[in-house]
């Protein structure tokens, strides 16, 4: 009896996020399922897969091109900001926790607010035109949009989503650099490791299961970038999620838009599983 | 191989002062073993001289160079951490060959003095593991190699032997010890097992409080404590301190305790009615009375039987004396016992101070 219990216990817990995934996400992925691939008539279609993949007005490629190379270009970078903040902020000085706090303050605005504020940087007559023009770098404006800009539309999607998603990544590198133990990192330093030797060697490698999550959480994101581009290039610079968008606002091709989400959620999984095989920490798997 | 000079070392941690006005010369190729309670400093004091930890006030010199603002790296020390410190990510053998590989040494000679180190730590089979699959004691062994594998100028070692067995830390003593001489590296060693401080260095600096209370060699330290402190903290049942009254009379200084009175060591200076602690060893009574030695009587309080010895507490009264007998003493609690000390052995302490004075 007891047994029966211990065993069964497991699954008795897990029971209720089961059914709200299966009520969350598996009902609306079939549904996205069906929207893609049967049509009005309730028979199976291939129309929206070929209207996605060839038709002149779509932008597929385009879209996967532009979403794969920002996600390419912002999460290196990234990574490699939330890592030197995160070793920088391990140090204790005065004023730590307020550098925490503005480091973290980007997570609470939401990419269409972060692109605003970023169109109203970079505009003409923004900011930084303005900075620059009355330091007297510049003796006219730096134009960032318009479709014949497209590189300098993409460098400002870069710096928005740069300095509003870092933030997360920061979080989560900072909480796994507080778990690393002190004295590990003075041994290397003790045994002549020098600052870059002490990265490479230590820190990175004890910071594989942090640096797995938040490649994971990051890279999900990504893929589902959207609003901060739609306000800073339009379609000049057709990411996946903004088609989706496209297809079903102002087209009405509902089964084209579950295509895209379809598309999104594939890539998701791929790359979270190439993480999870690539970023094994063997060590914390031994004796399991 | 230098010599290591700490000069006026004073640390705090917030409120707590860990270190307290640190005075030390190591001399270059010399063991000395930091000794001490727990929480008096030992650790901070390594740290400070491995530069994890830069002191308040003070200065660190390596063979006469000022290091005491220079990161760990330009200092040439290895370290046996206190909490090992061996990293989780690599396996024992990249453990113990990272010093050689940070200095970048040849890749065949990492690989005979990783097996040369493992094997005088008795780990050569445990190369392929990582730490998660040890036991406590092989960690620090691993710990321990890492240490031994370079060749630096100062060998730091935070109790390196406190978590093996008995028999284990008998022979790592003897090799640590026979490998320190080898290669003649200045080495400073934390520990507060006293048979360890006494088997291994050359000198032993007994601390407390942040502070050092006395250096000297085991004999020194065992034979003329600096303090009550010293006295007590060295040697296993401690020290006896009686209180006791000097009194000069004809033939000397008398110290009178009351119960039983002491003839003073020779050329003891004390005022008349001045209030001594009296520091006999329990290892230094015997039971056979001899001309001229004053008997200590008492009931048996208390009999420890340790097989190879026999503690005994008399109580004379106002005292409990502890007495160390060899072998097995036929007496029980409640018994009449008359024991006598061995004069060349009192020491005594002034009462206020708790210095040694004679
Ligand atoms: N990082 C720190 N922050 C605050 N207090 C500290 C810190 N490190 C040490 N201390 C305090 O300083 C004092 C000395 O500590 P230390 O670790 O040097 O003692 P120790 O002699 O090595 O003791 P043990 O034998 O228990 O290892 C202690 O009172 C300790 O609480
Ligand atoms: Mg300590």
């Amino acid at each position: 009896m007891r047994v029966e219990r211990d065993k069964l216990l497991p699954y008795i817990l897990v029971a209720p996020s089961i059914a709200y995934m299966a009520f969350f996400i598996g009902y609306p992925l079939l549904e996205g399922v069906r929207l893609a691939f049967v049509d009005e008539k309730g028979r199976f279609t291939l129309a929206n897969i070929e209207y996605m993949l060839y038709s002149v007005h779509s932008k597929f490629w385009d879209a996967l091109k532009f979403t794969t190379l920002l996600a390419g270009v912002v999460i290196p970078i990234e990574v490699a900001i939330a890592i030197a903040l995160a070793m920088l902020l391990t140090y204790k000085f005065k004023g730590r926790d307020l550098a925490v706090y503005v480091v973290v303050l980007p997570l609470v605005i939401s990419d269409v607010a972060a692109g605003l504020i970023w169109y109203s940087m970079l505009t003409g007559g923004g900011f930084l035109n303005k900075l620059l023009l009355n330091l007297g770098v510049i003796s006219e404006p730096v134009i960032f949009f318009g479709r014949e800009y497209l590189w300098r539309e993409f460098v400002a999607v870069v710096l928005a989503e740069v300095w509003r998603s870092t933030a997360i990544v920061f979080v989560i590198l900072f909480a796994g650099l507080q778990m690393i133990s002190g004295e590990l990192i003075e041994a290397a330093e003790v045994f002549g490791a020098s600052p870059m030797q002490k990265l490479r060697h230590i820190i990175l490698p004890l910071l594989k299961p942090s640096l797995q999550a938040a490649l994971i959480i990051r890279t999900l994101f990504a893929f589902q970038v959207f609003g901060s581009v739609w306000i800073l290039a339009g379609r000049d610079i057709p990411v996946l999620a903004g088609e989706a968008y496209y297809e079903q606002v102002e087209l009405h091709h509902t089964g084209v838009a579950a295509l895209y989400a379809l598309v999104i959620a594939c890539i998701s999984l791929f790359l979270g599983f190439i993480y999870i095989k690539s970023f094994r920490a063997k060590y914390l798997e031994v004796g399991v | 191989m230098v010599e290591v000079r700490l000069e006026g070392i004073r640390k705090r941690f917030g409120k707590t002062v860990a270190v307290d006005g640190i005075n030390l010369t190591v001399e270059d190729g010399e063991f000395i073993v930091l000794l001490g309670p727990s929480g008096c400093g030992k650790t901070t004091t390594l740290r400070i001289i491995a530069g994890l930890e830069k002191p308040d006030e003070g200065r660190v010199l390596f063979g006469g160079r000022d290091v005491t603002r220079l990161p760990p790296r330009e200092r040439n020390v290895s370290m046996v951490f206190q909490s090992y410190a061996v990293w989780p990510h690599m396996k024992v053998f990249d453990n113990i060959a990272f010093p050689l590989r940070i200095k970048g040494r040849p890749e065949e000679e990492i690989r005979r003095r990783v097996k040369w180190a493992a094997e005088l730590l008795g780990i050569d089979d445990l190369l392929d593991r990582y730490p998660a699959q040890l036991s406590g004691g092989q960690r620090q062994r691993v710990a321990v190699a890492r240490a031994i594998v370079v060749e630096p100028d100062v060998m730091l070692m935070d109790e390196p032997l406190s978590n093996l067995d008995a028999v284990l830390r008998i022979r790592m003593r003897s090799e640590l010890k026979k490998l320190q001489r080898k290669i003649g590296v200045t080495t400073i060693y934390v520990t507060h097992d006293q048979l360890e401080a006494m088997t291994m260095g050359d000198r032993i600096a007994v601390m407390n409080k942040g502070r050092i209370m006395q250096v000297g060699s085991p004999e020194e330290v065992y034979d003329r404590p600096a303090n009550t402190f010293v006295a007590t903290f060295i040697g296993a049942p401690q020290m006896n301190l009686i209180k006791a009254v000097a009194r000069s009379t004809g033939d000397g200084v008398v110290l009178d305790a009351g119960d039983f009175k002491l003839p003073a060591p020779q050329g003891l200076k004390v005022d008349d009615g001045a209030e001594v602690l009296v520091g006999v060893r329990p290892e230094h009574f015997t039971l056979q009375g001899r001309e001229g030695i004053p008997a200590i009587r008492g009931i048996l309080d208390f009999v420890e039987r340790l097989g190879s010895d026999t503690i005994l507490h008399v109580n004379t009264g106002n005292h409990i004396v502890v007495v160390k007998i060899s072998g097995d003493y036929p007496a029980q609690v409640g018994d009449e016992v008359t024991v006598y000390p061995r004069l060349e052995k009192v020491r005594v302490f002034d009462a206020s101070s708790g210095s040694l004075i004679g």
